[in-house]
């Protein structure tokens, strides 16, 4: 041969004409191709995004009743929200007992909505510290409601609410109310 | 005279960065994966502005489904064996090691009592297509409560997570809170997703 080897290997026996060595790189593809694949699995079986999750104290059953006669609120400082069937929602500000379809005010579950009702509900109560916010879930509502509005109240920076069940007169407002179409005011 | 030529190669790349990273990814999936356990129920959950974290132990799980079905199931596969061994002993289910064995590997189960040895006793593919009948829970049969104070029982630091589909009807999370409520369990979490 005419050219010298420069790396003069050891082996180079009988003057055998070699490929030129790559400097011994193994090819690294399938193995690129095997890593990957992996990853591809356990990206699949992993559990990433976890779920969050709030956190809701219900009131007591026994003292429940107590506390309903003993708080003495005012009006103006609370606010009712009445969830019902189709994502419908109402609010109303006025004594549970004689409420009627009428006083239901009907708002949605958007921004400008609900939240907006409740900072300007909130903004015109007598004592902003107690403002009462009382949820009153119809059987028409679905969970995605309640969370909905518990986050709502997460929002707003409310402490003080509680999910509390429809009284008779509420029922037959909320009967009332929910057979006209909707309307948002 | 011709220029010379230099050899032309196939572009050839140099696969060691890029088998570097893949295998340095890998790694990390493979210390980071919790395997997802078995679950017998799809539950898509309403989604929160809320940025707490669901625990991945001490919590126990109820799934309501649209339909109103109630399953309990246990974050953490450590706290199940102790759950599964004192809920046999003490309403005497008659489960063998192997079928509590299976209850360890299940997210949620949604069979009453009576009929949790047949279900456990499956295979794996019959499992998937019996029909569940939800753990009883309304005014007459409060036995999800029982389960959950079993659990209660053998992790006193357990708590208590909803979750909700999207659909399911506020009356069947109301009866949760009711009995519940008549149980002195008052503190719930509600599972949600991160709002995208």
């Amino acid at each position: 041969m005419a050219e010298i080897q420069e790396s003069s290997g050891k082996g180079d026996k009988g003057g055998k004409v070699r490929s030129k060595k790559g400097g011994g790189k193994p090819d690294m593809t399938p193995m690129v191709d095997l890593g990957f694949l992996l990853i591809t699995f356990f990206m699949f079986t992993t559990t990433f995004s976890k779920p969050n999750m709030m956190k809701l104290s219900m009131p007591e059953k026994d003292d429940d009743k107590e506390k309903q006669e003993t708080a003495d609120i005012k009006l103006s400082n609370t606010i009712t929200i009445v969830m019902g069937k189709d994502d419908r929602i109402f609010w109303y500000q006025q004594a549970a007992a004689d409420v009627k379809d009428v006083d239901f005010h009907e708002t949605d579950y958007s921004k400008e909505g609900i939240r907006a009702e409740i900072i300007d509900k909130k903004k015109k109560a007598l004592d902003q510290e107690k403002f009462t916010i009382i949820i009153k879930p119809t059987d028409d509502a679905n969970f995605k409601n309640t969370v909905d509005i518990l986050d709502e109240m997460a929002i707003t920076d409310n402490k003080i609410y509680a999910i509390v069940d429809l009284q008779q007169s509420e029922k037959d407002a909320y009967a009332a109310k929910i057979k006209t179409p909707k309307s948002v005011e | 005279m011709a220029a010379v030529k230099p050899k032309r190669h196939g572009p050839a790349m140099d696969m060691t960065a890029m088998c570097d990273v893949a295998f340095l990814l890998l790694t990390f999936f493979i210390m980071t994966t919790q395997f997802k356990s078995q679950e017998s129920v799809t539950i898509t959950t309403p989604s929160s502005v809320s940025q707490t974290k669901v625990e991945e132990k001490n919590v126990g799980t109820i799934s309501v489904d649209p339909t109103g079905k109630y399953y309990f199931g246990i974050v953490d596969p450590i706290e199940r064996r102790p759950f599964i061994a004192k809920l046999n002993e003490k309403y005497n289910l008659g489960l063998t090691t192997t079928e509590q064995n299976t209850f360890t590997k299940l997210a949620e189960v949604g069979v009453s009592q009576k009929a949790l040895k047949s279900y456990l006793s499956m295979s794996e593919g019959d499992r998937s297509r019996v029909a569940l009948t939800g753990i009883p829970c309304d005014s007459v049969d409060t036995e999800l409560v029982d389960w959950v104070k079993v659990y209660t029982e053998t992790n006193p630091s357990g708590s208590l997570a909803i979750r909700g589909d999207v659909k399911t009807g506020y009356p069947f999370i109301k009866i949760l809170f009711d009995e519940f409520g008549k149980a002195k369990i008052n503190k719930f979490k509600l599972i949600t997703k991160g709002e995208s």
